[in-house]
């Protein structure tokens, strides 16, 4: 399995007040190619101070437990920079991920992009 | 949580064996090539594939990473074992296995805030038996035969 290249495939996009970042491209099966983007939103994160992300995830059909760590990662860094990073979209499989290890509790997570931009 | 320092004992038989240098890019092709397995064996339905190989990614993942350091020349074996009622996949490494009270409960309020630790849990979540050998070394996970 041929990782993607990763550039230009994460869009930043202002909403008003906030920024929806998303993947120029679907399909995202390979959890390189999702490390990768988690990386990226990192960087975002770290040069905005503030900033409320909301992290369109509907594209990716795949995440293991590195991929849970990472997005754990990014909601740290945000809280610590004192922005506000919210997820939406998920497809099942992967919401079912963040039933089982509870990550709900700590993660706002929406069904659709405009539920979530109706609750920044 | 089956922990023992024995090495595993006769499960069923061996339906497919594979030795693989320890090397992450290799996981992915390997899962693939293990799911193809019991979805021809009639042994997973193909929609259940992703559960599996999640569990896989993270069993190959554990033992390339944290068992054998990513040291391209140790081996991971890797047996698929059809027993009486079950069926099994055993990946074992060259490692020196791990302590399973360091393992952390991740499901608690602090816990939850953890970057890492989720991988045995998520295992054990999506399959119905798994025990570890060799103090650790070889993990054998397992679904109930439908």
């Amino acid at each position: 399995m041929q990782a993607q290249s990763t550039e230009n495939v994460i869009r930043f996009r202002p909403v008003g007040k906030v920024v929806v970042a998303s993947f120029a491209k679907g399909g995202f099966r390979d959890e390189r190619d999702i490390l990768k983007v988690l990386e990226k939103l990192a960087e975002f994160i770290e040069k905005r101070q503030g900033v409320r992300l909301l992290f369109n995830m509907e594209t990716i059909e795949y995440l293991s437990s590195a991929g849970l760590g990472a997005l754990v990662g990014l909601l740290k860094k945000s809280k610590r920079q004192g922005g506000t990073f919210k997820l939406c979209s998920l497809q099942p499989a992967i919401r079912e991920l963040f039933d089982v290890m509870k990550l709900t509790k700590i993660f706002d997570i929406f069904g659709s992009e405009e539920e979530a931009l109706a609750s920044f | 949580m089956h922990f023992v320092a024995e090495a595993p004992p006769d499960l069923g038989e061996v339906i497919h064996e594979r030795e693989i240098p320890s090397a992450i890019e290799l996981i992915a092709p390997l899962v693939i090539r293990l799911n193809a397995i019991l979805v021809d064996r009639g042994l997973i339905p193909e929609a259940d594939g992703r559960t599996v190989a999640l569990c896989l990614d993270e069993a190959l993942r554990n033992a390339i990473v944290h068992g054998n350091r990513s040291e391209f020349r140790k081996k991971v074996l890797v047996r698929v074992i059809l027993g009486s009622d079950m069926w099994w996949i055993a990946i074992e490494d060259e490692g020196a296995g791990f302590d399973p009270e360091a393992i952390p409960d991740v499901e608690t309020e602090d816990a939850l805030w953890n970057e890492g630790g989720r991988g045995i849990r998520l295992i054990e979540h999506f399959m119905d038996d798994v025990r570890f050998y060799r103090r650790g070394s070889c993990i054998v996970v397992g679904r109930r035969l439908s």
